[in-house]
């Protein structure tokens, strides 16, 4: 049965990657020979065929989870067959859900090509140049940390001004920090139940492998520092906090764990982990929930606390977030389906997002399963 | 009829005239000018000032800190000029043309670098057109010399008019 479902979720991937083509922008001119404006016209199928993919993702690793001692054997069985599937997924549309990327390479050209300054110069004050025709936040100046403008370098150079090819390693840089999460939640967590909750789940992989986010650079230089603290690295792991820090801001709140650690080292004091893993997550958790206030909740931030939780072992709390990952994969539906974020859209997305948590969260606290380790 | 076309061609005029010295005032805004001189942040803002000069790296950002920075000093000139810190105003008036003076090179620079320069000319543009409606402005305004004598050293005179007249025919300089 289990290995039923992996070659499920697997083919799901490979199909997912070819529906993500139907989404290409018209603009995109460097694959307007694949455009055919199915999303466009047909959103209500569009978006169906959407939500018919989440479930299955959703349902196939509830499975997977369900019986989760098998499956790091499993992929050791299958492992040309998941490289192979993570590689078709690499190739996917990267802006099938969000045009993150295209602002990441906009970023690096305005830095590295024009050498202007990304903080200073938008860039649609490069007029006439072609990625204004499908970049759509054009009018903004650097969203992002220095640090990962600086990250921006690599791709932007190795490219050799092939704008695919820059896509294409901004999104190798993605995968490459997933691997690195992974890498360092089994060294910190030593159990394949937690790489396999956080690897896994069909947000992580469609966010990373589809849409690129730096989320999972930011989550893999944090998870990283932590590492360094528990082996008493002090210096080297703030170092590397701070680079965290430096990609989307977020991690800051890390500093508080980071210096109670600290504190209970110089005191000799006996370190939780455990808790302290915890407190990481609530606090990425209330960043992520207090994202509104800057803009609004994006499905891709679940990735800061879930990288933590995972190494809590808080099997009902992991299962409640999944579901809460769920939730935040259907909020792409309104746009998908209206194609415009005003009117009915925002409420919708909300709605669709909290109102099912909040009420499974009532559950279960009343059911006093919540927080109660397996 | 005959009062009907007569009242047409008196509105058709009134708005000729009167649209007419709408368009003459450039829409460009000016800053605010922040802390002025006497104020205690005003030194630590003038040493800001310069390192941001390497924070606005690049032909574009150049070119954005230079117009702000002359921008920002003419609006000091000005306001000094009004309460006759005619010496403090003056030496603001210099600044504002050193800075307005780098502000077409990096233009040109970033030309050479084959970017598409048609928007910051326009603002370049509607930039020297205010300057020079504000300078002119100031100069009804100021006497034409001044003589500033300190305590402690020699008189000078600064002649506040060919000062102004100067920048104006930088501002123009580069508005052709």
């Amino acid at each position: 049965m289990i290995k039923k479902v992996y070659y499920l979720y697997i083919i799901g991937f490979i199909l997912f990657s070819l529906f993500s083509y139907l989404f290409i922008d018209g603009n995109f001119f460097y694959l307007d020979f694949l455009f055919t404006g199915i999303a466009l016209h047909d959103r209500v199928l569009v978006s169906l065929v959407y939500l018919f993919f989440i479930i299955f993702f959703f349902l196939m690793y509830y499975f997977l989870i369900r019986d989760i001692k098998k499956v790091p054997e499993l992929i050791k069985k299958n492992i040309f067959l998941t490289v192979f599937a993570m590689l078709v997924l690499l190739f996917s549309y990267p802006t099938m859900i969000s045009y993150d990327i295209f602002n990441y390479a906009a970023t690096a050209k305005v830095a590295f090509g024009y050498k202007e300054n990304p903080y200073i110069v938008m860039p649609i004050e490069l007029k006439n140049d072609s990625m204004l025709r499908f970049t759509q936040a054009a009018n903004k100046i650097a969203l992002y940390a220095p640090f990962w403008i600086l990250i921006g370098a690599l791709p932007y150079f190795l490219s050799l001004g092939n704008y695919l090819v820059l896509i294409l390693l901004f999104k190798f840089v993605a995968v490459l920090a997933y691997f690195g999460c992974l890498y360092f939640i089994y060294k910190i967590s030593k159990s394949y139940d937690a790489v396999v909750y956080f690897g896994l789940n069909p947000l992580i992989l469609i966010e990373t492998f589809v849409s690129a986010h730096n989320d999972t650079v930011m989550m893999f230089l944090a998870l990283s520092s932590f590492w360094l603290l528990k082996k008493r690295k002090i210096l080297m792991a703030g170092f590397i906090l701070a680079l965290s820090v430096l990609i989307k801001y977020s991690t800051i709140v890390l500093a508080l764990p980071f210096v109670i650690v600290v504190i209970n080292n110089f005191q000799k004091l006996k370190i939780n982990w455990e808790k302290i893993y915890f407190y990481c997550f609530v606090l990425l958790f209330l960043i992520f929930i207090l994202s509104p206030i800057r803009e609004e909740i994006y499905p891709w931030y679940s990735i800061w606390p879930l990288s933590f939780l995972v190494l809590t072992r808080k099997k009902n709390l992991i299962y409640l977030y999944s579901f809460l990952c769920f939730l935040l994969m259907m909020r792409y539906i309104p746009y998908m389906l209206t194609g415009n974020n005003f009117g009915l859209t925002p409420i919708i997305k909300s709605s669709v997002t909290f109102v099912p948590t909040i009420i499974v969260a009532i559950y279960l606290l009343v059911n006093k399963k919540l927080l109660k380790n397996n | 009829m005959g009062r009907f076309y007569q009242v047409s061609i008196l509105l058709c005029l009134f708005l000729f005239v009167f649209v007419g010295k709408s368009f003459a005032q450039s829409s460009y805004v000016l800053p605010y000018p922040g802390a002025m001189p006497g104020n205690k942040v005003y030194k630590l803002n003038q040493i800001k000032d310069k390192f941001l000069k390497f924070w606005y790296f690049g032909d574009f950002g150049q070119f954005d800190y230079n117009l702000k920075l002359a921008d920002k000093n003419l609006v000091e000139a000005k306001i000094l000029f009004d309460y006759k810190q005619y010496l403090l105003g003056y030496q603001a008036l210099l600044r504002s043309d050193d800075y307005y003076q780098k502000v077409k090179p990096a233009l040109k620079l970033a030309q050479t670098h084959n970017k598409d320069v048609s928007d910051k000319k326009t603002l370049l543009s509607q930039a020297s057109q205010k300057h020079v409606e504000e300078l002119m402005k100031m100069k009804k305004d100021v006497p034409q010399d001044f003589n500033w004598s300190p305590e402690k050293s020699p008189s000078t005179n600064l002649n506040l008019w060919q000062a102004i007249d100067n920048s104006i025919k930088i501002r123009k300089n580069i508005y052709d």
